[in-house]
């Protein structure tokens, strides 16, 4: 080693010396050739620079987000997918860019009617909807969701995170994170279940899709989807905790097995009623069977967490309501109240009019019955709340009729010429404004606006009951029992628990019912306990009596000036468009057009 | 393998550099002389040999030289307009003749070619066509002077002005806002904003069309190449050039608002139409009528208030070039100086809120020859430019959107407060906003911005003859810098909006309540770097050409590297090049060039970054066969064929990468705190690569009976490798955003024909020009999404077509409203438009939509032309240009969208349906609302765009040379001269080539005189 480094030095000398001395003998050229020289090497610069840097010299990135597998490292991006997964849970409070161009749907179902002409609401009303006029299309939604669950259910599960092992909380954090993938199962299951309650017989994939695999799928059946859903939530509450309240922190609002049990009982309901099971057995149907289970699981184990049921007027808007099983969540706002105040009111332009039809759906209070049977009815003084013509108390927690106090101590006028009344342009259609999910104490008036919480009910524990209710009446008829577990509890008297509720005590179904006229008075108060959660709408469909809700009703309302005497009197706001071909949305034409693999729904081009 | 090949190249290189040594031969004495086609000598042109570099003879004002060198020799003449010939020196005496076919045109790639030569489709025009226009940014000289270069022009004082440019139309299309149909812009070699220069140190501007042009390009080229050419020294011995311009200027075009009165009876109209009540009642409008009440019932016209009819502006330029022994310099200073037309600036005192731009260039381009084989050229040039302005939020459109869209009866300029009559406030109103614009031009303070740009050049050249004849080596570096700064001095003003106390019996101004609003504050200062970039390029590249019996080679291969580096992030592009092209000509009749590069690009990803683009293109010179020869008819007729490809890398970058992103979250806990959210983002696009278009094109030069020249071209392009989006290729059941693709592909066919008449009478000559260019683009594919009707297709149509609804007339009444359709965008009321139901379905919404005339962007039909006539040194020059075949979209607020949000309305609303003009009316009816049934895109909003303007007219005066002579000036001019002075078109009431809410498009009348030393 040492002699090469000393013949290197040798050599150094050598080259240095004879440049001395050529450099000695051409003194008068000196100057050129430093300038040739410089010239030359400039020149072999220029050409040599690009030569060397070819390789690398278009390699240059400006890049500034994250790349998958830089996403997974790390917990708290994993988690933050989850966090997007759930964003996708729809609610039905309308407002600017929300619900179906701004309207609920509730007003695509006979309980209600919105009050702009032009919103898109009014072609599932007026016909003019259909694969290329789409409307509430959460196609592309719904499988963005579930590829994001696709994606995070493959890539986060079994993941360690081994580097953290030595951080405080470590335990804490997998803990939670252990339960990341069933989360994202449960939610996968519903958005599945958004899809096949709308369209039917839609793809179903599980694995992360490329381009060419999504342009070529094919669908899977409506029962071969609620098997996987079934299989899905069971596999999630199997593992989910019953609450959040006291897990690590709080972390309320996440996926429950509560919630993956009711997400079950709900698809098998649908899934057993007439539109997906056409033909059931007369009794013992198997698939009203299996929906009574489900329903009734949860009423075994998870009944005290969720009962008893809560004030009427707690349910929503609510986070800490017992009978809250899952709900959508959102940023404090007041959009819901902007796009449904009366008009007349400070801020207040309309929106949502419950119909006459609702109304009416409202039992008396003292008897039970429907108001066309209970002569104590009085139609001079409809929305009576006391004696014997009082009506459920539902109706008042639920809609602003005439006369009714908001924002004391402001009263609803309704009437020809009152202050929310025609003939001012935008006020009602119906005779009705929209009470229930409005906070009443946001401020619209716009020097000091405000927001307010809303909590939009996905799950609650009335629903579940009245699900088994019906299930058992379809199964075994009204008093009727089946094996474990459907042994201790009949369809009478699991509605009866829904109207026995505080506040409400509404007197029980009578016994002795026929099994249809059961069926009847039961979707009734499904429809009354229900309203506005949007149920009326998939209701109707699966119950396929969409014909019968075409007549939408509301009333006109005059008051006597001097005596201030009103006088009620019904008219037809419209006569609705119905084709049987609705009880299931069109493909759009835009899917069917790239892939026709995926049919379309009867009906339909 | 690659990188094998590029070491023996640098071999090569290298080996060429280092040998070379000079060599002797017996000499002798021959005399010659130079004319052009008309027969004038050719005074001051330079003859070389090329066997003897280093030698310079210069022609006498009889045209005459002599030169010392050997028979068998090349000799080599360029005179002072870019005329080049080589020749073998065969006789004693040597008779040369010089005309346009000797025209040195740059072929691209620091390649020159003799136009009788060239089998490409290329354009160009010279310094002495582009010195008719007074104007600061050089491209707004190019109006309607090259075939298939399509300018037009953009509203913005001239400091901030730059022209659309296309060429041959467009043949793409870009992803949202991301704009793909930039053209190249090459000044002296390297890629730079003609924006950046002066006029006066322009030689030409050619215009590089076909793929034998573009093909050495790379993906730089599809959307075509301007090349611009500076001066250099040319001529012997030293000269000065001075020129100085004074002109007065004037908007163009103003629109004409109604006055208060026009506008307090059309806003009742609209609310009547509306079914709202009024705002006026009949007493008001009288007080608007009469005047009798100016500060609470006033009548403004905010266009006098604000703007002069007239302001100035003043260019001034000197040049010298010289060519001493071994150095050669061309030398210049150019400043512009341009007020604006906003009245009111002067009411502060201590400063000014004017608006002008200055602006000073400077270049000085060097040629030195180091040795007799070693030359090195230094080009140095930039500007310092500096322009001010009353410091509005964004720029003078501010000001202007202000001046249109504030109602003559808004309020008044200033506020009027009885009880203190000297106190002076601005008037305003909350309904119109805290835009008063006299205050905006005089109470807001003022801005700087300037901007400082170098552009520098460094060239050596080694001639390597004594290796192998006709052989030399280049290289050089060029770095580039541009760079603004905005120093902002702000305040805000106070405004007063007066309310009348009415008394309610009488209807009689009792009294005025005066609300103040904001307040007036002092100076808030602030500093900030709106932009900068930095370019650089280095490039070698090895020429070789070649004479021999009567064939000619001439060829280059190139290497270059280069990076354009903008602010913040996906705005840097590099460039790898290497390229070849050879020309080969036979006996002056046939000619061939093929041209080869290899081109990478930092946009596309490892692997797929480079593309290989070809072009051959070939020419037939019939003129110079036999039979033509000596031809009555012909003088010259040649016949061109190219086909080839170019390419096209304006991609948006990092597409290549699915990224994750920051998206929506949820809500957990009791407190409902949110958290957020990752989604993956658009997946990696697939396939991702550069456009390629396929060019092909026919043309023919001819000239006839010696006064007529006719260039005919006709071309047709194919692009292929568009970036698209495939969200209508793609189900929705991917479930993520879906790729881009390189899928797009599109066709672009065309016509361009140039004509000239010329002729000399004695003392008398003239010339008429007239030029078209049409193209047509259509879209081929794009992976459109599903349309249900075939009328709703893009694919098929040209790029940018207007699409909208077709009106069939006016609602006339509910009954009408009844038996039509129903239109679903709005609850119509009479008055309002109709359209066609297209489909038939008896609904009219967005499906209804039909393509309406022409696109948006180009127009189809381009076309010009200039006269020119001269008598004894007085001459007069007018350049006409006009378009054909463009849709415009009438959408701006206040001009032709009247009233909504409190805004102005215009005399073009005249024509707006009333239940009395119904059956006249051209427009609906006036609304105060949003109206989503009218103002939607349809078929009255849509108007033919095209126009005819008249671009330049000059009147000039040469003074007669023999006056000069005693004066020692060589050569002076005088001339008045007219720019953009009239417009033939369809909209009237604006420029039709801006119609939005901008500073408007200046006329100007100058004065100037150009004097040569």
């Amino acid at each position: 080693m040492k002699q090469v480094y000393l013949s290197d030095m040798q050599k150094d000398k050598n080259e240095f010396i004879r440049f001395q001395s050529v450099s000695a003998k051409s003194e008068i050229k000196k100057s050129n050739i430093l300038l040739m020289k410089s010239v030359k090497l400039f020149l072999i610069a220029v050409v040599m620079i690009p030569l060397l840097w070819s390789c690398e010299y278009l390699d240059y990135s400006e890049s500034d987000f994250y790349t998958q597998d830089e996403i997974f490292y790390y917990n708290d991006r994993t988690s933050n997918i989850l966090n997007n997964i759930y964003s996708y849970l729809p609610s039905d409070l309308n407002g600017p860019n929300r619900g179906i161009d701004g309207a609920m749907r509730s007003s695509a179902s006979d309980d209600a009617e919105h009050v702009w002409d032009v919103s898109d609401i009014q072609k599932f009303n007026d016909g003019s909807w259909n694969s290329t006029v789409v409307l509430d299309n959460v196609w592309n939604d719904m499988y963005t969701a579930i590829r994001t669950a696709n994606v995070f259910i493959k890539e986060a599960t079994g993941q360690t995170f081994d580097e953290l092992k030595w951080n405080e909380g470590y335990a804490d954090m997998m803990k939670a994170y252990n339960l990341y993938p069933y989360e994202a199962r449960f939610l996968r299951a519903f958005y599945y279940f958004e899809l096949i309650k709308r369209y039917g017989n839609v793809p179903l994939d599980t694995t992360v899709l490329t381009t060419e695999e999504a342009n070529n799928v094919s669908p899977a059946s409506y029962d071969d989807i609620v098997k996987f859903i079934v299989r899905e939530c069971d596999a999630a509450a199997a593992q989910l905790p019953v609450t959040f309240t006291t897990f690590i922190s709080t972390q309320t609002g996440r996926a429950t097995k509560g919630a993956a049990l009711a997400l079950k009982a709900r698809t098998l309901l649908y899934a057993a009623s007439l539109l997906h099971n056409p033909t059931p057995a007369a009794t013992n149907d198997p698939k009203w069977i299996a929906a009574a289970k489900a329903a009734k699981v949860i009423i075994d184990t998870l009944g005290t967490t969720y009962g008893p049921l809560e004030d009427y007027t707690k349910i929503v808007n609510n986070l800490t309501s017992k009978e809250l099983i899952f709900e959508r969540r959102m940023a404090d706002d007041r959009a819901f109240e902007e796009a449904n105040t009366a008009m007349g009111f400070i801020g207040g332009w309309t929106g949502t009019c419950p119909t006459q039809n609702l109304v009416d759906a409202y039992e008396m209070k003292t008897t039970g019955l429907g108001i066309n049977e209970d002569p104590a009815y009085d139609a001079t003084n409809p929305y009576s709340t006391t004696g014997a013509s009082a009506r459920d108390p539902r109706l008042a927690m639920t809609i602003l009729y005439n006369g009714a106090v908001w924002k004391t101590p402001q009263t609803v006028e309704v009437w020809h010429d009152g202050l929310n009344g025609p003939p001012k342009a935008n006020t009602t259609k119906t005779g009705y404004y929209l009470k229930k999910y409005m906070v009443e104490s946001i401020s619209l008036d716009p020097i000091k606006l405000g927001v307010g919480l809303h909590v939009w009910v996905l799950f609650r524990y009335g629903e579940v009951l009245l699900n088994y209710a019906e299930a058992m009446n379809e199964a075994y008829g009204p008093e009727g029992l089946g094996p474990s577990p459907l042994d201790n509890m009949t369809a009478l008297e699991a509605v009866n628990i829904v109207r026995a509720r505080i506040g409400v005590a509404m007197p029980p179904f009578p016994t002795g019912m026929s099994q249809s006229a059961f069926r009847d008075k039961l979707r009734n108060e499904r429809r009354v306990e229900l309203a506005f959660e949007d149920h009326r709408f998939w209701d109707i469909r699966r119950w396929k009596i969409g014909s019968s809700t075409t007549s939408i009703n509301g009333v006109n309302l005059t008051k006597e000036t001097g005596t201030g005497v009103i006088t009620y009197t019904p008219k037809v706001v419209e006569t609705r468009f119905w084709n049987d071909r609705m009880y299931l949305y069109p493909i759009p034409k835009t899917e069917y057009f790239i892939n026709n693999k995926l049919g379309q729904n009867p009906g339909w081009d | 393998m690659k990188k094998h090949y590029t070491i023996k190249y640098l071999y090569l290189w290298l080996l060429l550099l280092l040998i070379s040594y000079p060599g002797l031969a017996q000499q002798k004495m021959f005399t010659g002389t130079i004319n052009d086609e008309k027969g004038n000598p050719v005074a001051n042109a330079m003859i070389t040999i090329k066997e003897q570099p280093g030698m310079r003879i210069f022609t006498d004002n009889e045209g005459k030289f002599s030169i010392m060198g050997e028979k068998g020799q090349i000799l080599e003449v360029a005179t002072r307009n870019q005329r080049y010939k080589s020749l073998r020196i065969e006789a004693d005496q040597i008779l040369i003749t010089m005309s346009e076919n000797d025209d040195m045109i740059p072929v691209g790639n620091r390649m020159e070619l003799r136009k009788e030569e060239l089998t490409s489709a290329i354009g160009i025009v010279k310094a002495d066509e582009l010195t008719k226009s007074s104007v600061r940014n050089p491209a707004n000289a190019l109006y309607g002077k090259i075939p298939g270069l399509t300018v037009l022009q953009n509203g913005g004082p001239s400091w901030n002005n730059n022209p659309d440019i296309f060429i041959r139309g467009v043949e793409t299309f870009g992803i949202g806002s991301f704009v793909n149909t930039n053209i190249l812009m090459i000044v002296d070699g390297f890629e730079r904003p003609i924006s950046s220069l002066s006029l006066a140190e322009i030689e030409s501007v050619a215009v590089l069309k076909d793929a034998a042009a573009l093909a050495m390009y790379g993906m730089r080229g599809a959307n075509g190449v301007l090349l611009v050419t500076t001066k250099r020294a040319t001529g012997k011995g030293l000269s000065i050039n001075v020129n100085y311009d004074h002109g007065i200027t004037k908007a163009f075009r103003l629109p004409t608002f109604l006055d208060a009165y026009g506008y307090a009876s059309a806003v009742n109209q609209a609310l009547d139409n509306d079914g709202l009540t009024p705002l006026y009642l009949q007493p008001e409008l009288n007080r608007f009528q009469s005047g009798s009440s100016p500060y609470l019932y006033p009548n403004v016209n905010w266009i006098k208030e604000s703007l002069n009819d007239f302001s100035t502006m003043d260019k001034f330029s000197v040049s010298f070039q010289e060519q001493a022994s071994s150095v050669r310099y061309f030398a210049i200073i150019n400043y512009d100086h341009e007020n604006g037309l906003f009245g009111p600036v002067d009411l502060n005192e201590g400063y000014s809120t004017k608006s002008s731009g200055r602006k000073f260039n400077f270049r000085t381009n060097i040629d030195i020859d180091l040795t007799r084989t070693l030359k090195f050229t230094v080009n140095l040039a930039g500007n310092l430019g500096e322009n001010s302005r009353p410091a509005t939020s964004n720029d003078e459109s501010d000001i202007f959107s202000a001046i249109y869209n504030t109602p003559s009866a808004a309020y008044p300029v200033y506020s009027f407060n009885p009880p203190d009559k000297a106190k002076k406030n601005w008037g305003g109103s909350t309904t119109y906003g805290y835009t008063n614009p006299v205050a905006l031009i005089s109470a807001v303070g003022y801005t700087l911005q300037g901007r400082r740009e170098l552009m520098s050049d460094f060239i050596l050249k080694r001639n390597l003859d004594n290796l192998l004849k006709g052989l030399s080596v280049e290289g050089g570096l060029s770095a580039d810098i541009s760079f603004d700064y905005m120093d902002n001095r702000t305040r805000k003003f106070l405004y007063e909006q007066l309310q009348p106390v009415i008394d309610p019996s009488t209807g009689a101004i009792l009294d005025t309540i005066a609300t103040p609003y904001g307040s007036t504050t002092t100076f808030t200062f602030s500093s900030s770097e709106p932009t900068h970039w930095r370019r650089t390029t280095a490039f070698a590249d090895l020429k070789y050409s070649k004479i021999w019996e009567d064939n000619e080679l001439s060829s280059v291969l190139l290497f270059q590297m280069e990076e354009l580096s903008k602010p913040s992030k996906d705005n840097t592009y590099r460039h790898l090049l290497a390229a070849g092209t050879a020309h080969y000509g036979k006996a002056g009749k046939y000619f061939a060039d093929l041209s080869l590069s290899y081109n990478g690009t930092n946009v596309l990803p490892k692997g797929k970054r480079a593309g290989f683009f070809p072009a051959l293109s070939l020419g037939w010179k019939l003129s110079n066969e036999e039979f033509l020869k000596g031809s009555a008819v012909f003088d010259n007729l040649k016949l061109r064929a190219s086909w080839g490809m170019s390419g096209n890398d304006q991609i948006i970058q990092n597409i290549y990468l699915t990224p994750w992103i920051s998206t929506s979250g949820y809500y957990f806990s009791k407190t409902n705190s949110s958290n957020s959210g990752y989604r993956e983002g658009r997946l990696a696009s697939s396939p991702l690569t550069y456009e390629t278009s396929y060019k092909s094109n026919i043309g023919i030069d001819a000239s006839m009976f010696k006064m007529l020249d006719i260039n005919l071209d006709l071309f047709y392009d194919k692009r292929k490798g568009i970036l698209v989006e495939t969200g209508g290729s793609i189900s929705g059941v991917l479930g993520v955003n879906p790729p881009y693709s390189s899928a797009g592909i599109t066709t672009n066919k065309g016509i361009e024909l140039g004509l000239n008449l010329h002729q000399n009478i004695s003392d008398f000559n003239y010339h008429v020009n007239g030029q078209l260019s049409y193209s047509k683009s259509k879209i081929i594919d794009m992976l459109e999404v599903y349309r249900p009707e075939e009328y709703l297709k893009r694919t098929g149509q040209s790029i940018n077509q207007a699409f909208g609804l077709e009106s069939i007339g006016f609602f006339k009444d509910a009954d009408d409203i009844a038996a039509s359709p129903k239109q679903t965008f709005a609850i119509v009321r009479p008055g309002d438009i109709k359209y066609k139901d297209q489909n038939g379905d008896n609904i009219i919404n967005s499906f209804d939509e039909i393509p309406i005339d022409y696109n948006t962007k180009v127009p189809e039909l381009y076309y010009s032309g200039s006269v020119g006539l001269e008598f004894k040194g007085i001459g007069i020059d007018a350049v006409l240009q006009g378009i054909a075949n463009q849709t415009i979209y009438l959408n701006t607020p206040s001009i032709f969208l009247p009233l909504r949000s409190n805004t102005n309305i215009s005399t073009f609303s005249d024509d707006a349906w009333t239940p009395a003009t119904a059956t006249t009316a051209t427009l609906p009816r006036l609304s105060t609302l949003e109206n989503a049934n009218n103002y939607k895109p349809n078929s009255v909003w849509y108007v033919d765009g095209s126009y005819l303007k008249l671009r330049s007219v000059e009147l000039y005066f040469d003074f007669p040379k023999n006056l000069l002579s005693r004066l020692k000036v060589s050569d002076a001019r005088l001339y008045v001269r007219g720019m953009n002075l009239l417009s033939i078109d369809n909209i009237k009431i604006v420029d039709p080539e801006e119609i939005g809410i901008t500073y408007p498009t200046i006329s100007s009348y100058n004065l100037g005189i150009q004097v040569g030393f």
